[in-house]
């Protein structure tokens, strides 16, 4: 009981250091009128004095968010300086340390965006030093996040892992199996050294470290469920759908419809050439269009969906076909 | 339709396995294997088929089947017992049907192998293709197939480049045999190969360790993110790693069972005979295995005559793919094998570009980070570390030291084949080094499992699980 007691102690102590000498700003986040984000004032804060942010927001549907910020040394908003997150449906508070899963948190923080996927209403916004409890709930909300679990498009290369606190969930699990191991070996050597031979300890040693491994990777595999159930409702939208209509949501926009459009206005043995911004499009149509070739010499149509067409070009070619502005088919002149 | 693209190959798999005179495996492993060689010889026949300029249509493509099965009834090694089928049907009676006595560990481990199994279906039927180097390049091959009936249109051509033409093949015979330019269809190939894999994989490593011990390596193997992935995709990456694998799994069969072994040989040279088929690579993978079998055999003084026999296998089932001129592709391997940089302009214009290689502690960082730190293989890498340090004696007893040079040999091989500056850069970049240790990847899991496999459960449970089942 006691044990208890004193863990409990130590442990509020902990987190209650974070509240007795932290400090703590509010935000102000508008809309901002050159986009779908929200943004901060100019502002200057000092990104080793405070870690941690916190937003309470009310999104209308389950979806994504991005968290961008500018900082003294590189001003712009991009790529490298930003944190995705899961919304959930309805009004909820979201805690991120952001050094600990982006180490570009550095410098004077001169303004922060955030970008969200769906509808949403920012309620309050907290910068603050986290305090163990707020690394907590980051934590968690970052095991859970999209990193690890979402696949958009296509992952051929590699399946990215699960994070915690910026490091790869494989760096804690092989310290657990690797000190827990060692533990292990220690604990039978100083125990049954004289009762069993090296070889058994370290034949034991092992089967112990393939239990700690089979339960880690059960842990692992329900962890994989869990992204396996975001991809089936993902993919559930095809359930029941045509071929055409499959084709339709597996394409942006109204990228199939054009490409139906085309199909119903070329004749199958004829040759064509494109204009469709590179690099899956202009390879979805080459392959949509087959068994019409697809060639730069001599060819009977020419298909434009969103690029300017080069003026050469252009003079030797009349409109056969208009699916709408920026998408249509031409035919060379002397055809 | 879409059952004959599946029971086509299936019976072309049986009565090969019949020739071979096949007999040891369960009826699931024999079912599973037909498949794949059923679908590696269809392949084969719908290449010379297109050489002799003849159609590609399911007509002629099943009376080359039929007289190729016609062929192989007459070539059978040694009579059936009478009143036994072409692979023992006897053996498929209403109590084989019965459920076996599982215990909660194992019907969980066969729950989840289920669960993975049916979600790897979903997502490769449910929606199209969505994958870039598909649509670029085998999708639209067996499109053509599909609408010209001919591997060699000119207008194909294009997108084959040196690739070897299983994945083009075999996705053209799914849109062929289905009559449909189903897009979805097309990955059927996939789910299928991966469960006859995971069928062989545990039938084999059932015949050494207990039924708990091969569910859960099984089950290992059946949850590998990575590989689950690439069973939903077109792409030939699934192909080569089933091939290999199978292929790889029965020359170790064939090297425990010494006296036995013919027919294992035989079905590990189609196997990896396949494997040069379906990617370029697959031709340095085979070559390794051969030359392991090579060591083993003369170490072991095996039976010359069956070595002999299963490498003119190899030689005479790739070898309509050599005479194609592809003999130049193997050249080139070679060269690179032994050192050689490619010394095309273009080759050492980028080698420039590139620069100098980073430094050996960069690059070793990079490659641990791929294998151990991604969610590719969940905790392969680990495993195979842990069975080499703490099983060190069963990991190198014979034959399973055979397996582990085959595993290293081909893990080293990755990095002879891209040494080069200019096609180094393709593993340091992390395009193709996890695709590559894919291939090794099963057969990492089934030496894990011989070797760790028999210290899991005692050897009692062991022998009531084996009169059992």
């Amino acid at each position: 009981m006691t044990i208890k007691k004193i863990v409990f102690l130590v442990f509020s102590i902990i987190s209650l250091t974070g509240f007795a000498f932290g400090q703590e700003a509010l935000l102000q986040f508008q809309p901002s009128p050159s986009g779908p984000f929200w943004e901060t004032q100019e502002i200057g804060i000092d990104s080793s004095e405070y870690n941690t942010v916190q937003l309470r927001i009310k999104a209308e549907q389950n979806g994504m968010a991005q968290l961008f910020w500018a900082t003294s040394y590189d001003p712009r908003f991009d790529q490298y300086k930003t944190i995705a997150f899961p919304l959930k449906q309805g009004i909820h508070k979201y805690t991120i340390n952001v050094p600990s899963q982006n180490p570009n948190w550095i410098g004077w923080v001169k303004k922060i965006i955030l970008l969200p996927g769906v509808p949403i209403e920012i309620q309050s916004v907290k910068i603050m030093r986290g305090n163990l409890l707020t690394n907590i709930a980051s934590g968690w909300q970052e095991f859970w996040g999209p990193r690890g679990r979402l696949i958009i498009g296509s992952t051929i290369n590699t399946i990215q892992p699960v994070n915690l606190f910026g490091r790869s969930i494989f760096v804690y699990i092989y310290w657990v199996i690797g000190l827990s191991t060692f533990a292990f070996l220690a604990y039978q050597l100083y125990l049954n050294l004289k009762k069993q031979s090296f070889e058994q300890i370290w034949l034991e040693t092992g089967k112990f470290t393939v239990f700690l491994t089979i339960i880690f990777w059960v842990l692992l595999e329900t962890s994989s469920l869990f992204n396996n159930w975001l991809a089936l409702k993902s993919d559930w939208k095809y359930v029941g759908k045509s071929q055409d209509e499959r084709l339709a949501l597996a394409n942006t926009g109204d990228f199939y419809a054009f490409i139906k459009f085309c199909q119903a206005n070329m004749p199958q043995d004829s040759k064509f050439d494109m204009r469709i911004p590179p690099i899956y499009n202009d390879i979805k149509a080459r392959y949509y269009l087959y068994p019409r070739e697809q060639t730069t010499v001599e060819a009977d149509y020419l298909i434009v969906y969103d690029q300017a067409v080069e003026p050469a070009v252009k003079a030797l070619c009349s409109p056969y076909k208009s699916f709408r502005e920026n998408a249509y088919i031409m035919r060379p002149k002397q055809k | 339709m879409i059952l004959l693209t599946l029971l086509i190959p299936l019976i072309l798999g049986l009565f090969l396995l019949s020739t071979i005179n096949y007999k040891q495996g369960r009826l699931a492993e024999k079912l599973a294997l037909s498949f794949m060689l059923g679908l590696g010889i269809l392949v084969i026949i719908m290449f010379i088929l297109s050489l002799l300029n003849l159609s590609l249509n399911l007509i002629d493509l099943t009376i080359a089947v039929a007289i190729l099965i016609l062929l192989m009834a007459k070539a059978r090694i040694s009579p059936l017992p009478q009143g036994e089928g072409i692979i023992g049907v006897r053996a498929f009676q209403l109590k084989s049907l019965s459920l076996p006595k599982l215990d909660w560990l194992e019907w969980s481990l066969l729950l989840i192998i289920g669960l993975k199994l049916a979600l790897t279906f979903f997502f490769a039927l449910i929606k199209p293709m969505i994958d870039v180097d598909a649509f670029q390049f085998y999708s639209i091959v067996a499109k053509g197939l599909f609408y010209q009936k001919n591997y060699f249109a000119p207008y194909l051509t294009q997108f084959m480049f040196d690739k070897p033409p299983f994945p083009f093949l075999a996705q053209g015979w799914v849109l062929i045999s289905a009559n449909t330019m189903n897009d979805c269809l097309l990955k059927i190939i996939g789910p299928v190969l991966f469960l006859c894999l995971l069928v062989i994989f545990y039938s084999c490593l059932r015949k050494e360790i207990s039924r708990t011990s091969a569910l859960l390596f099984t089950f290992f193997l059946s949850t590998l993110p990575f590989m689950l992935y690439h069973a939903t995709t077109a792409y030939a990456d699934l192909y080569i790693s089933c091939y290999f694998a199978v292929g790889g799994i029965y020359l170790y069969q064939a090297m425990k069972e010494k006296a036995s072994s013919l027919n294992y040989l035989l079905i590990a040279a189609v196997c990896l005979a396949i494997t040069v088929w379906t990617k370029r690579g697959g031709l340095v993978l085979s070559l390794v295995c051969f030359f392991v079998y090579l060591i083993f055999s003369l170490i072991n003084k095996t039976n010359l005559k069956n070595s002999l026999l299963a490498l003119l296998t190899f030689i005479l089932l790739i070898l309509p793919w050599l005479i194609l001129g592809k003999a130049g592709l193997f050249i080139d391997l070679f060269r690179l094998t032994i050192g050689q940089i490619i010394s095309s302009p273009a080759a050492i214009s980028t080698a420039q570009e590139m620069g100098p290689l980073p430094n050996t502690a960069v690059i070793i960082a990079v490659f641990s980070k791929k294998l151990f730190l991604y969610a590719d293989w969940h905790l392969t890498m680990a495993l195979f570390i842990v069975s080499l340090v703490f099983f060190f004696r069963r990991a190198v007893s014979q034959p399973a030291v055979y397996l582990l040079a085959i595993i290293i040999f081909c893990l080293s091989s990755i990095f002879i084949q891209f040494g080069s500056i200019g096609m180094f850069r393709w593993l340091l970049d992390g395009t193709l080094l996890d695709r590559l240790v894919m291939n090794e990847i099963p057969l990492i899991l089934y030496f894990c499992g011989i070797v760790i496999g028999p210290s899991l459960f005692n050897a009692q449970k062991k022998n009531a699980c084996a009169q059992d089942s």
